[in-house]
């Protein structure tokens, strides 16, 4: 019974992981390929986030390095 | 390859039905492409170039854009002034045909002989493509 209960789990659980899975055509690749699709698409807001955040911060980090106060420069 | 090419009927960008079928005793070149496919940005002016090359020759090439929205190929299409007769720009946008000729990248190129028949098939786009399109469409030429 147990035996049963644990394969049964296992197909579920395969079945789950197959029907999350799709495989997409070339040709239905637009909207994947939208620059909003990337995670830093917009290089300007990129760079004042990190500013800000860095500056925040007060630390030097993977951003590079800056320096405390406002950052407002 | 080497089998009919499955026949077909597509609005061109001016709202013409143009059919595959009419081209029957040219050279016909395929090609399946996107606005929002970098490979085929660089492919499109090179396939102006390619229909430059045979001018008043039996070749005819048919554009197939599969841009889910018209506007998004007129608006590429703006930067091109000049665009060879022989150069049919086609609308799929409900990617019907491209389905039917399962191109497996974006962009793909078929060449048809004179009687239809897909001899070529070209998967991408790469620098190197220009010159054996040439040599392909040269050879069927003469058959």
């Amino acid at each position: 019974m147990k035996k049963k209960a644990v394969w049964l789990l296992a197909a579920v659980s395969l079945g789950a992981a197959l029907s999350g899975c799709a495989r997409v055509k070339p040709w239905e690749r637009e909207y994947l390929a939208d620059p909003i699709m990337q995670f830093d698409y917009n290089k300007e807001e990129k760079s004042v986030k990190e500013h800000f955040l860095g500056t925040r911060e007060g630390s030097t980090g993977s951003f590079g390095v800056s320096g405390g106060g406002c950052g407002c420069n | 390859m080497n089998q009919s090419a499955p026949p077909f009927t597509l609005m061109d960008i001016n709202g013409r039905a143009v059919s595959l079928s009419s081209f029957k005793g040219k050279v016909v070149f395929i090609d399946f492409w996107a606005s929002w496919c970098p490979p085929c940005k660089v492919e499109f002016p090179e396939l102006i170039r390619l229909m430059e090359r045979y001018n008043g020759e039996d070749v005819a090439l048919l554009a197939v854009n599969v841009d889910q929205k018209r506007s998004h190929a007129v608006d590429f299409l703006k930067k091109f002034s000049v665009i060879p007769a022989s150069f049919h720009l086609l609308l799929d946008g409900e990617s019907q045909v491209i389905k039917i000729y399962n191109a497996s990248a974006m962009p793909t190129s078929f060449i048809l002989d004179k009687n239809g028949v897909v001899r070529h098939i070209h998967f991408g786009y790469r620098e190197t493509d220009r010159k054996k399109w040439i040599e392909e469409i040269d050879t069927l030429l003469k058959q």
